[in-house]
């Protein structure tokens, strides 16, 4: 199996903390990729908002190019996913779309004759994997860490409907659990997080991350982890805007999963990113270390076996 | 204004060539979309009220309420509507109207512009042209995200040099010929 | 062949079927043009053939001009044909020298262009077989005068009782231990709030006591042969290791049996023990051994309660699994329906919430028979606000696409009963429609609306459990839009009730292979006809009745039954059913006994045989379970099987005047 990884703009950008935890978790997996040559922005959300036809063919470009190398395309950005599974089906099944967004390829020196394969880094890690691997791994583990495992939206209909459940997803859950944390109630885990709307509608988007934010803190979490760089963005950075919407204070670490999976993986959190991250997390390192401490007193008290 | 006269349509209402715009024909109204859609409460016009709004023909007045601008493409109403309509997409159709009709103000449509411009340009997106793009025609806005964008320039979470695609050529050509099958200026 | 072929008359007969036919095609200039064709006698064309005067042209011409042929170009022969070969029938020409043409259907209903043109070119393949058309002889065989009713519920019941009452012997096969199906489960019903027990126990009753029904309960249809008016069923009869002949129904050994299980007839929200009937009123009132749960079956012998406490010995372990062969002349299917599980549709928590509960399983909370006794407790307590879900899988693309036709009607009841019953209950109905279409159903609507219920035009997306006030804290909020004023709304409650979509039994698909039934696309036995003929099948002699065809309420379950049972005694009071003749035939000198006949055949009709001093076996089929269906000609690899009225001669003629390739 060959994987040709598209990181995306946010990951190479404003959310490199989690491209810098992806390299490094599936570094320790063992999961060779090579990036995909020359790579261009999928389109996001703002492409729908000014072209239907690009909001495919951008997307179907990189397909086409994956195909060209005979590879798998793995992403580790939910809305890239979304948008080039989009693509893909709707390519598929219409046959005006097809040769419209081939045209425009053809500009680009490509076509798409969809045979691509589109895989999402978790599934990547969850099925070729396997948990047991990841289980493996775990030289830190995370001693009943309290985790709100956020799912996000895109990861819906297009993303868990591959391989989990679209309105109940698990994967998170059964992930977590592999590296030792705890998985709080979260009900809000598939609900929106309002996408770009913070940055084009503040009090929209910060009402939504708000939510998200107070139901993480209800239910006792010690941290929310996302698998979105956009989600990852949001909760992070308007922490304070949202505190003032709902009338309260939020300080609550949010992490990328493969940071948390890097931890969990003994790596220094340089090496994850996590001191990019807008929230500090620190509090997270002493809370695990101190639940090794813990688990270590137990292991002393009961004696040797 | 004793009520709204309705004018019959010869044909069904068709939003511009998106093939999957017009599945609102399918809608009867049970409001499903909107009871899952995370933004409605801040919407003129809910999802359903959109879809009813389309089905007699108002589509200047569906897309000026500015409802396609504040869907996040969640895409919940689609995978939960009990008859199939692909309603994400019907809003996404509405939105480019609302862009291209000129509803929504300068700052929004410049937010859209602007980052499309830098992915036509360097085939990925470019955080600083695109800051310069978005703010200097509004230097006011700049003034909203001061706090945020030292956050984030702390962090180095702005590229200052993002890396860009080689075959940039190709992006523009992309642009130009999608415009022309579009029918778009 | 006796006929003198160049004596052949033929009348050919054009309907212009008002402006369905005359509107497209030119039947003027079709007349002419059969009027021209080979043997043609006459060409006329009639504004509704099928009408008294229409039929009684042809009649005319048979009689006055001779013909002994008859073409008539119209509607699918499915609507007519059994019309117009009645009609020859009737003036004296045997019925299979009628050949119909289809131009309707597969002429001018379809083609705007060339519409005369083909229908020229079927007029003339139709005149070209007839040309050859042989006189058939139509047999008669005997109907049993017995019916086998399938299914005891309400639907079931009636149909039985109504037939008994008509004087014929009825055989009742219910598969679970007592008959009543889900209406004795229900409470009350609307929308006369009749108590369900009080109306549907008399005829449980009565089916139980008539001397024309023989009721086999605990027992399933495991086979079917034969054809209408002649069937041969195989009934299961499963031990109940409970004599019969000896239970007085006193109760004694449920209550010592120390095994309990969850009670199938309760849903699960209460006990039953592993001696058990499934309700007071079960009939018959004689109790089943549940062999998974009794520890004396699953133990060798341990326990054995119910032994030492029955007072008349009426337990019995010997008891085995028993085979009854029956014959009867018509089947009636009364399968009922199942509920549709809502766990499928995660968002509304049903599964997650102990405070969700279903329709079914509100009535069993409202029972007076019920697991508590008809105090309305959920997760241990009275709900003072209630939320009813409408079309939870109904009228959706992703369930059921269908609307399951009651749910409108008892969540009105159930508001009704939850007001009655809970002092200053809050009732919510969260509906799309309201689907109120029968008699006195719009006046129970405006009669709950006065009750103080609120009705919330809006199609929830979620129950949750996440409060986001003071108001939800504790409690499940129902999140939907308030569509008639088009903002969204949250509503807390106790307790929420999903109204599941109706669906066809988890079975249908074996138990219409079973009856050589179809389904519908929504899964339902497939009745022949969706207007004319309601519980007929394509299967003659056996109907299909109640929510197996689909759902329904009760006043329409009842009269789909007696409708069922009209058609069952009317098949038997003709005492004879005709035979199809078109059947298949062997030239059995070409015949060499392959017996892939045999294999292909679906009504077991063809059977290899030995003659009497013949070396090579040949293929004899039963004329009265041929269905003259073709498979066998099809298959033969010799072309020794010809079915009747299908000869090569006849199709092959046909295909030469439609292709004009001469073959």
């Amino acid at each position: 199996m060959r994987y040709a990884y598209y990181p995306g703009c946010s990951l190479s950008g404003s959310s490199r903390e989690c491209e810098e935890a992806i390299q490094a978790v599936m570094g320790v997996l063992g999961v060779k990729w090579t990036e995909l040559e020359d790579w261009n922005c999928c389109g996001a959300a703002s492409a729908t908002g000014v072209s239907y036809l690009l909001s495919l063919a951008l997307p179907a470009r990189n397909l086409a190019l994956a195909e060209q190398a005979d590879s798998d395309l793995v992403t580790g950005c939910t809305r890239c996913y979304l948008n080039l599974i989009r693509a893909m089906h709707y390519i598929q099944h219409n046959a005006n779309i097809r040769d419209n967004v081939n045209a425009v390829l053809a500009e680009a020196g490509v076509q798409y004759a969809g045979t691509a394969r589109l895989r999402h880094v978790l599934d990547v890690i969850i099925n070729d994997v396997g948990l047991d691997v990841v289980a493996e791994r775990v030289t830190q583990p995370l001693n009943g860490l309290r985790v709100a495992a956020y799912y996000g939206c895109c990861q819906g209909m297009w993303t868990y409907a591959q391989f989990d459940s679209v309105e109940d997803p698990t994967c998170f859950d059964r992930l977590l659990a592999a590296l030792g944390a705890e998985v709080v109630y979260y009900p809000l885990k598939t609900s929106c997080c309002g996408g770009s709307l913070s940055m084009s509608k503040r009090s929209v988007g910060a009402n939504l991350i708000g939510d998200l934010l107070a139901a993480a803190v209800a239910a006792g979490a010690d941290c929310i982890i996302t698998a979105c760089p956009l989600c990852m963005f949001n909760l992070n950075s308007f922490q304070n805007e949202a505190g003032k919407i709902k009338g309260t204070r939020f300080h609550i670490p949010v992490l990328f999963l493969a940071q948390l999976m890097g931890l969990a993986f003994g790596l220094p959190p340089k090496k994850l990113g996590l001191h990019r991250n807008v929230v500090p997390p620190d509090p997270l390192y002493r809370k695990i270390a101190a639940g090794a401490a813990a688990s270590s007193v137990e292991a002393v008290a009961s004696g040797p076996k | 204004m004793v009520g709204q006269v309705l004018t019959p349509r010869k044909e069904p209402v068709k939003i511009l060539k998106d093939p999957l715009g017009n599945s609102f024909e399918f809608c009867y109204q049970c409001g499903l979309c909107t009871a899952s859609c995370r933004t409605a409460y801040a919407m003129k016009y809910t999802p359903r009220q959109i879809m009813n709004l389309l089905q007699l023909g108002r589509v200047d007045e569906a897309a000026a309420s500015g409802s396609g601008l504040l869907c996040t493409a969640c895409y919940s109403c689609t995978f939960r509507c009990p008859r199939g309509v692909a309603v994400t997409d019907v809003m996404s159709a509405v939105q480019r109207l609302n862009l291209a009709r000129k509803h929504a103000d300068g700052d929004v449509r410049r937010f859209y512009r602007s980052f499309m411009r830098t992915v036509e340009r360097h085939g990925r997106f470019h955080e600083v042209e695109f800051l310069a793009r978005y703010f200097i025609p509004n230097p006011l806005l700049l003034t909203a995200e001061v706090g945020l964008g030292l956050k984030l320039l702390s962090k180095g979470k702005i590229s200052l040099s993002p890396p860009t695609m080689k075959n940039r050529k190709a992006m523009a050509a992309m642009f130009r010929k999608a415009a022309e099958i579009e029918g778009r200026p | 062949m006796a006929e003198d072929k160049n004596n052949v008359k033929i009348g050919v007969y054009v309907c212009h079927c008002g402006s369905n036919i005359a509107g497209t095609v030119d039947v003027e200039e079709l007349t002419r043009f059969a009027q021209e064709q080979t043997a043609v006698a006459v060409a006329r064309n009639y504004k509704f053939m099928c009408s008294e005067p229409g039929q009684a042209l042809i009649k005319k011409d048979i009689e006055e001009l001779g013909l002994n042929r008859v073409v008539v170009a119209s509607c699918s022969p499915r609507m007519h044909e059994p019309t117009f070969r009645h009609v020859c029938e009737d003036a004296g020409l045997n019925p299979y020298q009628l050949d119909m043409c289809n131009i309707r259907e597969q002429c001018s209903w379809v083609h705007k262009d060339g519409a005369t043109e083909k229908a020229k070119a079927l007029v003339r393949a139709a005149a070209s077989r007839a040309y050859y058309l042989e006189p058939l002889e139509t047999r008669r065989v005997p109907v049993t005068p017995a019916v086998l009713v399938v299914g005891g519920g309400i639907a079931g019941i009636q149909a039985a009782l109504k037939i008994a009452d008509g004087g014929r012997k009825v055989y009742l096969v219910e598969r679970e231990p007592s008959i009543g199906g889900h209406m004795i489960q229900l409470d009350k019903t609307f929308p006369t709030l009749d108590c369900s027990a009080c109306i549907t126990t008399p005829k449980m009753a009565a089916a139980n006591a008539h001397p024309n029904i023989e009721l086999m309960t605990y027992s399933e249809v495991v086979n079917v042969q034969g054809y209408v008016g002649n069937f041969k069923a195989t009934i299961r009869r499963k031990p109940r290791y409970v004599d019969e002949s000896l239970c007085t129904g006193c109760g004694v050994c449920q209550e010592k049996c120390p095994w309990k299980t969850e009670s199938e007839f309760d849903c699960g929200l209460g006990p039953r023990k592993a001696i058990y009937t499934p309700f007071p009123q079960a009939v018959p009132n004689v109790p089943v051994i549940d062999p998974e749960l009794c520890v004396y079956i699953q133990k060798d012998g341990k326990c054995g309660a119910c032994l030492k406490f029955c007072e008349r010995g009426a337990v019995d372990f010997s008891q085995t699994e028993k085979m009854v062969e029956v014959e009867v002349g018509a089947i009636i299917v009364a399968t009922g329906y199942d509920l549709m599980d809502p766990s499928a549709i995660s968002r509304l928590g049903y599964k997650r919430f102990p405070n969700v509960i279903t329709s079914m399983e509100f009535e069993r909370l409202c029972n007076a028979t019920g697991p508590t006794g008809g105090h309305i407790t959920v997760d241990g307590r009275e709900p003072k606000s209630v939320a009813i879900i409408h079309c939870v899988g109904s009228r959706d693309q992703k369930y059921h696409t269908y609307c399951s036709r009651v749910c409108c009607m008892y969540a009105l009841k159930f508001a009704h009963l939850i007001q009655e019953k809970v002092e200053d209950a809050k009732v919510y109905q969260f509906y799309i429609d309201m689907r109120c279409y029968g008699k006195g159903y719009e006046e129970f609507y405006q009669r709950a609306a006065s009750e103080g219920i609120t009705f919330i035009r809006g199609k929830p997306s979620q129950v949750t459990d996440l409060a986001m006030s003071e108001e939800e804290k504790g409690k499940l909020v129902v999140v939907c839009e308030n569509t008639l004023v088009g903002r969204p709304l949250r509503v807390p409650v106790d307790t929420v009730i999903l109204c599941p979509a109706m669906e066809a039994r988890s079975d249908a698909k074996e138990v219409a292979r079973l009856f050589n039934l179809s389904q519908s696309a929504d899964g339902f036995l497939m009745e022949r006809h969706a207007k004319l003929e309601p519980v007929a099948t394509a299967n003659d002699g056996v109907f299909i009745v109640g929510c197996a065809q689909g759902p329904k309420d009760i006043p329409d379950t009842v009269a789909q039954a007696l409708a069922g049972a009209a058609e069952a005694l009317a098949l038997i009071d003709a005492g004879t059913v005709k035979l199809e003749a078109a059947t298949a035939t062997v030239s059995e000198a070409l015949c060499h006994g392959c017996g892939r006949c045999e294999e292909i055949c679906e009504f077991h009709a063809p059977t290899i045989v030995r003659r009497n001093g013949n070396p090579i076996p040949v293929s004899s089929i039963n004329q009265a379970m041929c269905k003259g269906c073709g498979a066998c000609a099809a298959a033969c690899p010799t072309g020794a099987i010809s079915i009747k009225h299908f000869t090569r001669q006849q199709i092959l003629a046909e295909l030469e005047a439609l292709s004009g390739v001469p073959v």
